[in-house]
């Protein structure tokens, strides 16, 4: 029985210590990285007008996928939800394909942003995944409203 | 890392032989009933070390020259307490006097500390109270093979052998506790300071304990039948880092055959303090203003009841307790980020949205019937578990509004579970032990809330199991368990008119938006599980002991993972179950080796874990069509390894005191493709903690027990990481600990201060829930904390 056990002990400290020497590096768990260009934080644009925006994407191995979107901000902020009540936000998303892979990929594209909605602080977000199903996310903070208007109401103080 | 575990092993044998080179004395004598009869099987501890009197009464040790703490103690009589300097060899003979309550004793410690093939660690009232730290799971990381996974600084719940969430069960006389427990920002509902004795049952407990029981199981006994007359305490803390100020009162009456007792405690802590002036969390800078993590406050306040009864043949008692805790979340990382709102308000105590709210009320009746050759335990419960978390209206669709009633609460749970177990315990002989039981638990789960993410459902579990003792000899302790359950869940379906709307609105297929605005479907389901475990307990001589368990774990799927669908604010994805998945399957073998000889204790405890469909969040690295949403991430099966070694050390050299806990950890899934092997979620990293301590004041009346202790927390950096982790850094923590026990001309108290971050390091901790939002942990942090002890003995 006692040379079973010690059988057993050594099995199990070796099974152990050959773990520690694994084959992690065949793993991609680096997320691809995300350099946004244009918009910059609190950049404005023209409701009616275009939404453009400029990121660099990177990855260790491959770029697969990423996905745009823009949403109202309005959580937690009471004086733009009074501000909305008229008109609605606006949402938007989209996803676009990346094909063969690339480690690198400039993405320039230009948005419509509708006539008709509501005014004030948006959120804009990049999420982009790799070919191993890594993630990365980048989000900025842009206004859309109609310029020449008086912005009397618009309180804006943050410090960006 | 290699290198270091053998490092360690080395400097270890160095140890060893350094000790043998010290001068030992041997302390011997009998112990003795008054009427001069031996008593066999008396409880000698020295300096922590435990004997055992033989049949004549007789104890032996060898010890180190120097000051020893002496401890006798025998069921039926008065412990006894000395103190002996030991310079040559020694001869110590006691007399003991039968106790009054001995009988009563006898009944309910009898089954304590009872020899078992399983892995387990005791830990009493006595430490946790001196090693408080906010909650009860956090209290006990220093134990091996134990973590923790905090939220904030007033919750945690455990994590053992890298085995968390629904992978540990919390029993409490018997009923395990059932809350939230999927969710990782959901703290452990149980008053730290009201638990009486608890162990920590490392490895699997499914025979006994059922689903859920894979990593171990935390099992708090707080049946203790208090002393004789009125006793009671009153311990109360502080702590600097949240400027915590907390309470508990504990009151215990016992006359003749019958106890009550009662206990109370608050707690209430401010936004805690953290090493940084920024965090960084998707892409924004949020500022952290005067060091505060702004609306992390909360409050906690608990209360406990008791009354029993104790007979001969039959003992009973009925538990009624309620826990209440409320905690506010960051708002800059609550879901996108946001700087507008962490601006400070000026109140460091105010609990604003978002936060969350639970109250956890539990009655339990424990009943134990004794026979002639045998005993029935009867445990009966009820408890209900309501979790809010209450978050200022929003929602990324237009047309919904927000609801009339507390249009703020944005998820509710509302379980209740009813559960009955019974256990027969037969004794054929004294070799023989046989126990069988049934097992029963029902649960219902109700939701509301402007938010949409876990279904409601009821689910039963049934189950019979067996357990067989066998003594082979002395040496030989053998067991065996057979557990059978059969499970099912009835899910309601729920549709969501407003993600329809939303889109159609975004111009998606009507069969799209249909499928999708079906957030979970009417689901039906039932398992069945069979488990077996086979265990043994050893001893070589009378230094070296092993344990060796094998056996087979499981875990029915939970409602989350078969019928979640939307996006968890918390982790801020999109969260899909899979109605299809079958109970979870492990297979496990671990090994205990023991060595104990004077005052050296050294246990190392390998064990290894297959899955065939260990159950986890898989990115699928398809994006959700839902607002807010990155990658879809489903409830996906999949084969797993998961090992790894525990280390435990403890030495005493003289008024020195040495400990040492490692816990090495290695997982990864298996799969056909190498490239997607990939370790699983929420794995802690390897870690050390060390302590020494050094006695104080040996012959001073006022100050007793009274140790000084230097620790260090040393965490490796964790870069095996699951699929949307991110690599966590090493760190080490330092901290201090004054313990003492005051007697100033027959005044009590016990008072300890404790320094722990002492550094203030900037650390992350990979299994915290702030983890993924980029916070790091708790500043320096100083606690006092005073218990001072009335009436009783």
């Amino acid at each position: 029985m006692k040379d079973y056990l010690k059988i057993l002990v050594v099995l199990l400290t070796v099974s152990v210590f050959t773990a520690c020497s694994d084959d992690d590096d065949a793993l991609d768990s680096e997320k691809p990285t995300i350099m946004l260009n244009e918009p910059e934080n609190g950049e404005e644009f023209e409701i009616g007008g275009e939404l453009h925006f400029d990121i660099e994407l990177a990855d260790n191995q491959g770029l697969a996928s990423y996905k745009v979107e823009v949403h109202s901000n309005s959580d937690g902020h009471t004086h733009s939800v009074v501000k909305q009540q008229e008109e609605t936000p606006w949402s938007y998303d989209q996803t676009f394909q990346i094909t063969g892979n690339p480690l690198t990929y400039d993405a320039h594209e230009h948005i419509d942003i509708p006539e008709g909605i509501a005014e004030g602080e948006y959120h804009l977000g990049i999420i982009v995944v790799d070919a191993a199903g890594n993630q990365e996310e980048a989000f900025v903070e842009i206004m859309l409203g109609h310029h020449g208007d008086d912005h009397d109401d618009h309180d804006h103080d943050h410090d960006h | 890392m290699k290198f270091f575990w053998i490092g360690l092993f080395l400097s270890l044998f160095g140890y060893q032989s350094f000790s043998q080179n010290t001068d030992k004395n041997t302390l011997s004598g009998t112990v003795e009933s008054e009427t001069g009869d031996a008593l066999e099987g008396a409880y000698v501890k020295i300096n922590g070390k435990f004997f055992w009197t033989s049949s004549n009464g007789k104890y032996t040790a060898q010890l180190i020259d120097g000051l020893h703490e002496v401890h006798v103690t025998m069921i039926g009589y008065e412990s006894v307490d000395t103190v002996v300097k030991l310079d040559q060899d020694l001869q110590l003979d006691f007399k003991l006097s039968p106790s009054v309550t001995g009988l009563e004793e006898v009944l309910l410690e009898g089954h304590e500390h009872k020899k078992t093939s399983q892995q387990v660690l005791y830990v009493d009232n006595e430490f946790i109270e001196n090693q408080f730290s906010g909650s009860l799971a956090s209290t006990l990381e220093r134990m091996p093979g134990f973590n923790a996974m905090q939220i904030g600084s007033g919750a945690s719940k455990p994590i053992i052998r890298g085995l968390g969430l629904n992978r540990v069960a919390v029993a409490e006389n018997g009923i395990k506790q059932e809350g939230q427990q999927w969710g990782a920002d959901h703290g452990l509902e149980i008053d730290a300071l009201q638990v009486e004795n608890l162990e920590i049952v490392k490895g699997v407990g499914s025979i006994a304990y059922g689903s859920d029981a894979i990593g171990g199981v935390v099992r708090i006994k707080n049946n203790t039948t208090p002393s004789e007359g009125f006793s009671g305490n009153v311990y109360s803390f502080a702590q600097s880092v949240n400027n915590s100020l907390g309470s508990s009162v504990k009151l215990s009456y016992s006359q003749d055959d019958w106890f009550i007792k009662g206990k109370f405690t608050g707690i209430s802590f401010g936004d805690y303090s953290l090493p940084a002036e920024e965090i960084s969390y998707l892409n924004f800078n949020i500022p952290i203003y005067d060091e505060k993590l702004k609306n992390t406050a909360g409050k906690e306040l608990d209360w406990y009841g008791q009354a029993g009864i104790i007979k001969d043949n039959f003992s009973s008692s009925l538990s009624i307790s309620k826990v209440y805790q409320k905690s506010g979340f960051f708002p800059g990382s609550h879901g996108i980020p946001d700087i507008s709102r962490v601006q400070p308000d000026g109140d460091a105590r105010n609990i604003e949205e978002p936060f969350q709210r639970v109250t956890h009320f539990k009655v339990i009746s424990n009943s134990n019937f004794i026979y002639e050759n045998g005993e029935l335990d009867l445990d009966i419960a009820y408890q209900r578990n309501h979790r809010q978390e209450w978050s200022l209206f929003h929602t990324h669709y237009s047309g919904q509004e927000p609801p009339e009633v507390n249009p703020n609460l944005e998820l509710d749970f509302d379980l209740h579970t009813y559960s009955t177990r019974a256990i027969y315990h037969h004794n054929f002989n004294r070799d023989h032990e046989t126990q069988v039981g049934v097992d029963l638990q029902w649960k219902d789960n109700d939701i509301s809330g402007f938010n949409f993410l876990l279904p409601e459902y009821q689910a039963g579990n049934y189950a019979l199991f067996a357990i067989h003792e066998y003594k082979a000899s002395a040496n030989n302790l053998w067991s065996f368990g057979l557990r059978f359950d059969y499970g099912i869940i009835d899910m309601e379906g729920y549709y969501d008119p407003n993600l329809y709307e939303y889109l159609i609105g975004r111009n998606q297929p009507e069969e799209t938006a249909r499928a999708y605005a079906q957030r979970s479907e009417d689901l039906n389901r039932d398992f069945s599980s069979l488990n077996a475990r086979m265990g043994w307990d050893h001893s070589f001589n009378k230094n070296w002991s092993t344990k060796i368990n094998v056996g087979t774990a499981f875990r029915l799927p939970t409602a989350i993972e078969l019928g979640a669908n939307g996006i968890h604010h918390g982790s801020f994805r999109h969260e899909q179950g899979d109605p299809n998945l079958d109970p979870e399957q492990g297979f496990m073998a671990d090994l205990n080796l023991s060595f104990v000889k004077d005052s050296w204790n050294i246990s190392i405890s390998p064990y290894a874990y297959f899955f065939s469909n260990y159950i986890f969040l898989k990115p699928t690295g398809t994006f959700s069509v839902l607002p807010h949403s990155g990658q879809l991430f489903k409830y996906t099966e999949s084969e797993a390894i998961l090992t790894g070694l525990e280390l435990a050390v403890d030495k005493e050299f003289g008024r020195w005191h040495f400990s040492l806990a490692g816990e090495y950890l290695y997982n990864q899934q298996l799969t056909s493709d190498r490239s997607r092997n990939f370790p699983l979620p929420f794995t802690p990293a390897n870690n050390l903690f060390t302590e020494v301590g050094y006695k104080l004041f040996q012959d001073s009346g006022v100050f007793n027990l009274s140790e000084l202790s230097i620790n260090n927390r040393l965490m490796m950096e964790q870069d095996r990481i699951a699929q949307g982790e991110e690599i966590t850094t090493g760190y080490a923590l330092w901290g201090l600990g004054w313990q003492n026990r005051l007697n100033i001309n027959g005044f009590k108290a016990s008072v300890n201060l404790r320094v722990d971050n002492l550094l203030n390091e900037r650390y992350f901790n990979h299994t915290s829930f702030y983890r993924r939002l980029q916070i790091p942990e708790m500043g320096r942090n100083i606690q006092l904390n005073i218990k001072i002890p009335f009436g009783g003995s």
